[in-house]
């Protein structure tokens, strides 16, 4: 396993997350951003290798100010604080308002025949698009970590469910290939991470705001594999109570093409970094990448 | 059945992009994945892609897959005898 591969899960023992789901069940989530206000600044300062990440964004992709860079990082840490409240508030059946970007496309996507690939990122709340997206007859097939505690993935596909989305892990026997596989043989729609790599190790080089980075070379093999469209799909804090769903078709997968698998699959690694950076530029604070990135860090 | 290695071999070669190597680099006996040709679950896929695409046959089963992925030798016999076009 590389060091870029991801190992992250939430933080806190099944009871803690259980009482947090209580909690919100009668409390106005407002009160425990007021309380995660001041927790994330211990995880500033004892978690440093995410720290140093995320000043890395801030001071040397995007230039800031080493000040501004300074309260970047403590903003970018509250909002990350806030999006897990959100999901946990949403296990204990709060809603949110739901303002959408391109819901069109997707809407058309799923009355055709054909099977899709869904790219997800870790920027902003991916998971909110499965609790807001309205139940469609073709199914859809979410890459869920599989470290992730089990309390938590219960929560998750029971949220799902209502969606007829199903989470799936990456298994050693492969499994999650044949299901791939056939799921997009079927018309059925299949979400991957296009920013983070777990899984196979093979990856794709890509300039993210101007820099290289390593890419998980998945979501664009399989594309290319199945010759499958791809859809972007963003999901973004505006407000504590709104969150705003992008959505934006991976333009060069929707042109037949013949020749060069892995040009091909470049080219759509290329597309898809310059509209992350897009949108990590609109929502500096949202980039939820603890770890080292960018190659040449 | 050495041509249909040879042919597997290609055809594996040009779904892989394995364009620094030759149909003589895979050794038939030798493992696909792993120790052997170093291929991982991405290229499962595209081997997968290319079974149903080339010669109809539609795998279903990981525990198939797996088996009928060891090496071109097990490939080529599968392939022989469950081939529908």
């Amino acid at each position: 396993m590389t060091d870029r591969q991801w190992t992250g899960k939430t933080d806190g023992t099944p009871w803690m997350l259980r009482s947090l789901v209580w909690l919100l069940k009668r409390f106005d989530v407002r009160l425990l951003y007021a309380v995660m206000s001041v927790v994330v600044i211990f995880y500033i300062i004892f978690r440093p290798s995410g720290t140093k990440a995320q000043y890395i964004l801030f001071r040397h992709r995007l230039k800031w100010s080493f000040l501004r860079s300074c309260i970047g990082v403590y903003k970018n840490h509250y909002m990350f604080g806030q999006v897990i409240l959100d999901r946990f508030a949403s296990y204990a059946g709060r809603e949110y308002k739901i303002v959408t970007d391109g819901m069109e496309i997707m809407e058309q996507w799923m009355s055709d025949e054909d099977g899709f690939v869904v790219i997800s990122s870790h920027v902003g709340n991916h998971e909110m698009a499965g609790y807001s997206v309205r139940r469609h007859s073709k199914p859809m097939y979410a890459l869920a970590f599989g470290g992730e505690k089990q309390m938590v993935t219960d929560y998750r596909r029971q949220m799902f469910e209502a969606a007829n989305i199903n989470l799936f892990t990456l298994n050693d026997d492969m499994s999650h290939v044949f299901l791939i596989h056939d799921a997009l043989s079927k018309g059925a729609v299949v979400t991957l991470f296009g920013d983070r790599i777990f899984g196979s190790e093979k990856t794709i080089t890509a300039k993210v705001l101007g820099v290289d980075a390593f890419l998980p070379a998945g979501p664009f093999a399989v594309s290319v594999a199945e010759r499958k469209k791809v859809l972007m799909m963003f999901v973004m804090k505006e407000r504590w109570n709104t969150y705003h769903i992008i959505c934006k078709p991976l333009v060069n997968s929707l042109q037949k093409y013949s020749g060069n698998k892995k040009q091909k699959m470049q080219e759509l690694a290329d597309n898809y970094a310059d509209t992350l950076a897009d949108i990590v530029s609109q929502y500096p604070t949202q980039w939820f990448h603890y770890y080292n990135f960018w190659q040449a860090e | 059945m050495e041509d249909l290695k040879l042919m597997l071999k290609q055809q594996i070669i040009e779904a892989l992009n394995l364009e620094d190597m030759s149909p003589s680099d895979i050794i038939d006996d030798e493992p696909l994945f792993g120790s052997g040709l170093g291929l991982d679950s991405i290229d499962a896929l595209e081997l997968i892609v290319l079974l149903e695409k080339h010669y109809g046959i539609k795998l279903a089963d990981p525990k198939e897959g797996k088996q009928i992925f060891r090496s071109i030798n097990v490939m080529a016999d599968y392939v022989a005898s469950h081939r529908t076009k």
